[in-house]
């Protein structure tokens, strides 16, 4: 039985939400500072610095600004980029799979990684396994991403020369930037499936099992790690969020095209447009992964709902 | 439940439960060794970390400069002592880290708590707001209040505190929701119990202990922002030390001197390692069902 | 339950497949080896050469487009498009242009091309970013036949070579006309060594070798351009041998890379320096003897030598080597902080001052301005002047230095050679006015900027730069030796030493 009111209104929600976003960006990012003197050379005279501003519109007030906005992007026009003079949105988009692309692959690796080291940990609890493998994920939590980075560059590209340096192209490129990026989840995962697989495993039913005998276990693990890999569904909507963050330095360590690099160079720039797309496409996709997971939590366990 | 069992001597049970939780207490042991560090800073750094004389640049640890100074953990490109730089930037990274959480934590309770206690349309409201708040680039958040305001330690604070109310306040929230149906809140209503008072005495103390939990591995994160942020350029002004500060400052010096970057990733892994022992210690005390 | 783990698995299955089934473009085919591949820190904005204001698009550019005119090692112009040229009068120039050239699309160069290049930059109502000093000197260009034409400016302009040798990149019309302004600045059409292929944003801008070229076939079947943010990876991308070469090596891997079994280092100018003063709002600093007691106070030697590890050269006044009347017996300020503290006395402020110093920082901005930022600091301080530094983000440094709101100010002026540009810039009133006004300064660098006759120019531009070193409306730093990584197997003989590269003076070892 589906919650479809629940559903409904998130759904709703989740549009007025993408608005939000919006607005607040187009306020934050001209806030930030005038973005026409950074387009000019350095001989240019104060008409061409008038004439460009008039040109783009920001000598109009904000309120005229907004209103031209809005308008535009109704339409789904969210302008030129001012460094590229090409439209923006489309700029953004097709960074879009990159960044996914790297995103997903991180997840994937951590959550791959996470799963057997805390389904280790809390087989053999308060073990020197527990403790190795919780110190372990939790090392590359400790340190900030662009170290990370770095250090596997260092280490597993010029030193060893397993793997290239930066770029992007084959599967060996994919590997150092998402183990960067994974490996800050890891740690977070890791102490979840642990701590579910311990409760799991606490129950009475899971006693009896053991009791009873080694097949019985087998049968018994499986279901505890059934159970304990729930609340990883809610740690993908979160961990998504910190992953997307983390994208932006590792694609600038690794030099990988993608939207978070792209975020990056063009608030730099005070690149209006492609600021406003760039950061309007992210938001749209984390709040659509977030609506994702809560509907599908709310489905599994009644208790969050509002009721 | 607990169940009442033979009383051992208190000094027993103290062992046990240090016995019981050693990284717990090894984690607090260093993080109140930082703290006192960071506040005796002035007397005990031997240099003043500011002083900078490019004739002893880049010393490695314990050598003996030119001018005859012996550097405990060597000098970086400007010729400051590096043991030096790393007490008085725990200063600042300390500071940084717990003034941040402090202004989120409250933040969000208190959002939390007002969302959730009257009524659905305010409820959703605000989740939708946290959902904008999160679905937010936080460079883009840092980078303007940068442009706008300048970098400097209060702002990096204000920051750092408002991006990171939201955990807190859905902790609050979760909190309510379940307590609202609870029957002895039905009862205490019944019996005429203003809201702020059931707040007080029932929500608060249960949403206390989850988020005390989370705020410590916030502190963590914090640091580590700090140190991105640098990383981008918009850290902390010069000449002020963070540990953040000097590890992104190191990063050319990855093999030519290893003592730029060791020493401040080191103690940044320290703390980390730390707070999460510490956090995970006070989760199995006040929590050891797991249910956060 | 169930539900939900049946949920959970699927979530789980599809997160390990996803990175094998998304489609993947695969990697650009590499040339048999013989590729050129350079890296630099920002990927290129445009394709277009007269809306391009970017250094590091520029040198994609060049390989695709030409000038007529190129400075030569011995300081003089050369023909390239153009075959020669003389002075007609005051202000008409006459050029005779070379034959048999063809774009890469097959369509000739001829006068009309030039004419439609200059009409172009010079237009004031589609204005074109790299087009402000055309749009101020250029007063009309006339076709006489199709390969002889007259370019007229508005006044006297001694540096119409300069400008066309910097700035001057030919289009073809035709071709231009036929795609349209947007399909232009994707799709370059230019006539020189490299032909356009194709732009993977922020991966890689890829060029095929244009064996038609005028100056010879280029040693290299492919030039590649790659984009690569961060300097430590790209020195790893050195050292590893994916790139022949990299931009903006920090001065910290200097050391490291000259001793590298495949790799070396070269040193190109790079951009000057300066701390500018506002000499018309900072009381102290109105006086020409606190300015010149800044200059004295701060020991700029030390700081090239320990700060930058030797990558600079240390600047005696706004001008640099190669610019027309740079005097080398003009001596940079001494480092001698008691005359310093005496000229600070003479002018009344024997207990100092404060004031604020301004470092546009961030993750592009010029290296080490933090560093050199604290230094000088640290020095003024020891003379009396309370320096507080203010770290600011380059944009905003720029809206902030429009806005006249510095005192002290770190300025960076990525140095052309051979033009009087700089002073117009910086210190000409006219232009600018923002911190320093002076009517000496005025009339000198009017003069300058107008003389027609290259020796009486060299006198008045001698005449201009001693009298600015003298007023000192900067505290004069260095110019940056821009390092430039590269592989051992790289030959290159650079003939200008500027932030240009040139493919053709390239070729493997």
């Amino acid at each position: 039985m589906l919650p479809w009111g629940y559903i409904g209104r998130r759904v709703a929600q989740t549009a007025l939400v993408l608005v939000g976003i919006t607005l607040v960006v187009f306020w934050v990012v001209r806030l930030s500072g005038d973005p026409v003197l950074l387009m000019l050379p350095a001989d240019a005279s104060q008409q061409d610095i008038a004439r460009l501003r008039e040109a783009l519109g920001f000598d109009q007030p904000m309120y005229v600004q907004l209103q031209r906005f809005v308008e535009r992007v109704a339409r789904g026009d969210f302008g030129n980029s001012l460094r590229f003079q090409e439209p923006a949105l489309p700029l953004v988009l097709e960074r879009v799979p990159s960044t996914a692309l790297l995103a997903l692959t991180a997840l994937s690796i951590s959550t791959l990684v996470a799963i057997p080291l805390g389904v280790l940990s809390a087989a053999r609890r308060g073990s020197a396994w527990d403790h190795a493998a919780m110190f372990a994920a939790l090392l590359g939590q400790s340190m900030p991403i662009f170290w990370t980075g770095i250090m596997l560059i260092t280490i597993f590209s010029v030193a060893l020369d397993i793997f290239p340096s930066s770029g992007t192209g084959t599967l060996r490129h994919l590997v150092l930037p998402a183990a960067a990026l994974g490996v800050f989840s890891t740690g977070r995962v890791t102490r979840l499936v642990r701590g579910g697989m311990l409760e799991a495993l606490g129950q009475d039913y899971v006693r009896t099992a053991r009791a009873k005998g080694l097949a019985e276990r087998r049968v018994v693990y499986r279901h505890a790690l059934r159970n304990s890999l729930l609340p990883v569904i809610t740690i993908v909507g979160l961990e998504l969020g910190s992953t997307l963050g983390g994208a932006v330095v590792t694609e600038m360590v690794f030099a990988w095209p993608g939207v978070g690099r792209l975020i990056v160079s063009a608030i730099f720039a005070r690149d209006y447009p492609l600021v406003q797309a760039a950061v309007f496409v992210v938001a749209t996709m984390f709040v659509l992964v977030n609506l994702v997971v809560d509907i599908v939590y709310a489905i599994a366990d009644p208790r969050v709902r509002y009721a | 439940m607990r169940e009442p069992a033979s009383e051992p001597a208190a000094g027993q049970r103290i062992r046990a439960l240090v016995r019981r939780n050693c990284l717990g207490v090894i984690g607090a042991g260093v993080l109140l060794a930082e703290l006192a560090a960071a506040l005796l800073a002035p007397a005990l750094a031997p240099y003043p970390p500011l002083d900078q004389d490019t004739a002893r640049r880049l010393q490695p640890p314990l050598a003996v400069a030119a001018g005859g100074g012996r550097y405990a953990l060597g000098t970086d490109q400007l010729g400051r002592d590096v043991l030096s730089r790393i007490l008085f930037g725990a200063r600042i990274s300390l500071l940084i880290g717990f003034s941040a959480v402090a202004i989120a934590v409250p933040l969000g309770v208190a959002v939390g708590l007002i969302a959730s206690y009257h009524g659905r349309l305010m409820d959703d409201v605000v989740m939708r707001v946290a959902d904008v708040q999160l679905a937010f680039p936080f460079i883009l958040l840092a980078v303007t209040v940068v442009a706008v305001l300048g970098p400097s330690v209060g702002h990096l604070i204000v920051v750092l505190g408002i991006a990171g109310w939201v955990p807190y306040a859905r902790l609050a929230r979760s909190e309510v929701l379940t307590l609202k149906r609870r029957e002895f809140v039905e009862a205490a209503r019944a019996l005429g119990a203003g809201d702020t008072r059931i707040m007080a005495r029932h929500v608060l103390p249960n949403v206390l202990t989850p988020v005390v939990v989370v705020g410590t591995f916030a502190l963590a994160n914090t640091i580590l922002v700090e140190s991105s942020l640098s990383f981008l350029g918009l850290g902390v002004q010069p000449p002020d030390p963070t540990w953040g500060g000097m590890l992104s400052d190191s990063r050319e010096y990855v093999t030519a001197a290893w003592w730029l970057w060791v020493f401040p990733g080191g103690a940044i892994l320290t703390t980390v390692l730390a707070t999460n022992f510490v956090g995970d210690w006070l989760r199995d005390v006040l929590d050891p069902r797991g249910t956060w | 339950m169930r539900n939900a783990s049946m949920i959970v698995r699927l979530i789980v299955l599809f997160l390990a497949a996803v990175p094998a089934a998304t489609a993947w473009r695969p990697a650009p085919a590499a040339a048999a080896g013989n590729t050129l591949t350079v890296a630099f820190s920002t990927d290129i904005v445009t394709l277009d050469p007269h809306q391009n204001t970017d250094l590091n698009t520029m040198q994609v550019l060049l390989q695709i487009y030409e000038h007529l005119v190129a400075l030569g090692r011995d300081g003089k112009f050369h023909p390239v498009l153009a075959e020669s040229w003389e002075v007609v009068d005051d202000r008409t120039w006459k050029f005779k242009l070379r034959h048999g050239i063809k774009f890469h699309n097959g369509e000739d160069f001829t006068a009309d091309a030039v004419k439609f290049t200059l009409d172009r930059l010079a237009d004031t109502k589609d204005q074109m970013r790299s087009g402000p000093s055309f749009r101020q000197n250029i007063a009309e260009t006339v076709v006489q036949d199709p390969y002889t034409m007259l370019i007229k400016t508005k006044a006297p302009y001694p540096d119409l070579l300069a400008l066309l040798h910097l700035s001057g990149a030919i289009i073809p019309p035709a071709y231009f006309q036929s795609v349209g302004k947007e399909r232009f600045a994707r799709e370059p059409n230019g006539t020189g060594p490299y032909r356009f292929v194709s732009w993977r944003r922020d991966v890689q801008v890829t060029l095929q070798a244009n064996d038609r070229y005028r100056g010879g076939k280029p040693a290299f079947a492919e030039f590649v351009y790659r984009p690569i943010p961060e300097a430590s990876t790209r020195v790893a991308a050195l050292v590893k041998g994916e790139i022949d070469l990299a931009a903006d090596i920090p001065a910290e891997r200097v050391k490291e890379l000259e001793s590298g079994r495949n790799t070396r280092v070269v040193s190109r100018a790079g951009q000057q320096i300066y701390i500018g003063l506002d000499t018309i709002k900072v009381e102290p600093l109105r006086d020409r003897r606190v300015r010149q007691a800044l200059n004295h106070a701060v020991d700029v030697d030390a700081i090239v030598r320990d700060v930058l590890g030797g990558q600079a050269i240390r600047l005696s006044g706004p001008m640099f080597p190669g610019m027309i009347g740079y005097d080398p017996t003009i001596k940079p300020y001494a480092y001698d902080p008691d005359r310093a503290k005496r000229l600070l006395t003479d002018a009344g402020y024997a207990g100092g001052f404060n004031v604020t110093l301004d470092v546009p920082v961030g993750y592009q901005g010029a290296m080490k301005l933090k560093d050199v930022g604290e230094t000088v600091a640290s020095y003024l301080s020891k003379v009396g002047v309370n320096v507080k530094l203010n770290l600011i983000e380059p944009a905003a440094a720029t809206e902030r230095y429009q806005a006249k709101q510095f005192q002290m100010y770190f300025y960076a002026w990525g140095g052309d050679i051979v033009s009087g540009r700089i002073l117009e810039i910086l210190l000409y009133s006219k232009t600018r006015g923002y911190y320093y006004q002076s009517p000496e300064a005025d009339a000198a660098i009017a003069a300058y900027q107008s003389a027609m006759n290259p020796k009486r120019r060299e006198e008045l531009g001698r005449a201009a730069l001693r009298f600015l070193h003298d007023d000192a409306p900067f505290i004069f730093l260095y110019q940056e030796k821009a390092t430039i990584g590269l592989a051992k197997s790289l030959a290159w003989d650079p003939v200008l030493s500027d932030q240009r590269l040139r493919s053709m003076e390239f070729r493997s070892q």
